[in-house]
């Protein structure tokens, strides 16, 4: 059962940086959201054999790299199912799924709402550019039109999609924001997705300096606002309501939405339990009804 | 969680000697600071201004900058192993008797620093600007150089086997002749 069932350590952020060195373009915001990534860990003290990240393809899909863990570097956008599958297999285990907004939303968009209407006992952090950096600069899902990208020379013709809005309207348990620029906001909020039994996705701003030239850390500072106080996380309207902000000019950073719902292990479990640990079908019959 | 400093107007504060591991500084202004005998492991800046800022014997180990002004700082004595500069301005810095095993300085401006008496072994400059560097007695083995202007810095008695570099080194016959360095010549991808 995830992290619950983790065993605490008391390591140090450090002690879950890897062998191997990290390669991101100088300036990327993705620095920012591993640093806080490693503080999360730390401080959720998390056991690195008891860990596995899982990302699919892009700059930010190297992290499991630069992280001490188990990993798995799978196909472009199929990190959700590949994590899917582990998170049922070795449901002792926590699951760190990471990506970026193309690799989320465009080539595996279809997986998205599936891991969060099943309620998969997982962590998604989300590093959201606004651009493909690894293929040197294409127009992604979260692009704003104003950007002039190589697919896009006289800017999109295309609004981008509210990844919030999504996540919130097909049942994931755990919403939150934060922004590359303030590392501190990024841990706490993955130290709590972590924390939290069941689907849990976090939405991160990075800047991309090579190829996404506005959205630069200045413009993501003046873009986000905290998360009101009395905002009450177990409201779906109101979480609703602040994400749609984003729709707006402004984005909220802070916890958006949690709920307990069970999670597709628990689920699949009680109908293990129900039939007694045995299924009370034959298979071949069920093959024998589908020969030719 | 650590301290978290973005955002912020801090400039000319005195911090010395304090134990900020792991501190956040992203996006703020932190000219002429002293920060002279802190605790700073593990510290993480981005696209700040800490121009002319103190750091003499303070711990950096692992420190993460980048795109960071830090131009005329004061390093002296300082513990700066397996710190990164990417893409920062550390023109006329000043790293006299620091620690640097391991400084990862990736496109940084460097021009006119001091590293006088520095083990910088293993340290990657790669794509740094060094005009007028003074690396004189410093530990340069293993550092890598490619893409560097290296040519126009001043090695006086270094070490230098195991660099990287393109083309001819600059400080070439002079170290092997005075015997004070062994010098291998890698010539680079």
């Amino acid at each position: 059962m995830s992290i619950a069932a983790v065993k605490k350590t008391t390591l140090k952020p450090k002690d879950y940086k890897s062998d191997v060195s990290v390669v991101w373009c100088p300036g990327c915001g993705h620095y920012g959201i591993l640093n806080a990534i490693y503080r999360a860990l730390s401080e959720a003290g998390v056991d690195p054999s008891q860990l596995i990240s899982i990302s699919g393809i892009g700059c930010s899909s190297r992290s499991p790299y630069f992280i001490n863990s188990y990993k798995m570097h799978t196909l472009h956008g199929r990190a959700g199912p590949v994590a899917t599958g582990a998170q049922l297999a070795r449901p002792d285990l926590a699951i760190l799924v990471l990506g970026g907004d193309g690799d989320g939303f465009s080539i595996g968009g279809g997986h998205m709402p599936h891991m969060a209407r099943k309620n998969v006992d997982m962590t998604y952090v989300l590093f959201d550019n606004g651009i493909y950096g690894l293929t040197k600069g294409q127009y992604s899902p979260t692009s704003r039109p104003e950007m002039k990208a190589y697919t896009t020379p006289y800017g999109g013709p295309e609004e981008p999609m509210n990844p919030l809005l999504y996540m919130l309207t097909y049942g994931a348990t755990y919403v939150a924001q934060a922004f590359a620029g303030k590392p501190s906001v990024c841990a706490e909020l993955i130290k709590g997705g972590l924390e939290h039994r069941g689907f849990s996705y976090i939405n991160i701003y990075s800047q991309c300096p090579s190829f996404n030239k506005i959205d630069t850390i200045e413009f993501y500072r003046d873009l986000v606002e905290a998360v009101p106080k009395d905002h009450d996380v177990t409201d779906l309207g109101a979480a609703i309501n602040l994400a749609r902000q984003s729709s707006e000019g402004r984005a909220p950073m802070g916890l958006l939405y949690k709920a307990d719902r069970p999670t597709l292990d628990q689920r699949m479990h009680a109908m293990v339990e129900g039939v007694n640990g045995r299924p009370d079908y034959d298979l071949n019959q069920i093959i024998d009804l589908n020969r030719p | 969680m650590d301290a978290d400093l973005s955002f912020l107007e801090l400039v000319g504060l005195d911090f010395s000697g304090l134990a900020m591991a792991g501190a956040n500084v992203s996006g703020s202004h932190v000219r002429g600071c002293v920060f002279a005998g802190c605790d700073l492991s593990g510290l993480y800046v981005q696209e700040s201004d800490l121009t002319a800022c103190d750091f003499r014997g303070s711990v950096l180990e692992e420190a993460f900058f980048q795109k960071t002004a830090l131009e005329g700082s004061l390093f002296h004595g300082a513990d700066l192993r397996w710190a990164r500069f990417l893409l920062c301005d550390v023109r006329r810095g000043q790293f006299v008797d620091a620690n640097m095993e391991g400084v990862h300085f990736m496109d940084a401006q460097l021009d006119g620093a001091c590293f006088e008496g520095v083990t910088l072994s293993d340290a990657v400059l790669r794509g740094s600007s060094l005009t007028g560097v003074r690396f004189v007695n410093c530990d340069l083995r293993g550092v890598d150089f490619r893409k560097t202007n290296f040519h126009h810095a001043d090695y006086a008695s270094i070490l230098a086997e195991g660099a990287l570099f393109y083309g001819k080194p600059p400080w070439g016959g002079d170290v092997a002749a005075g015997g004070a360095a062994e010098m291998v010549i890698f010539d680079g991808e």
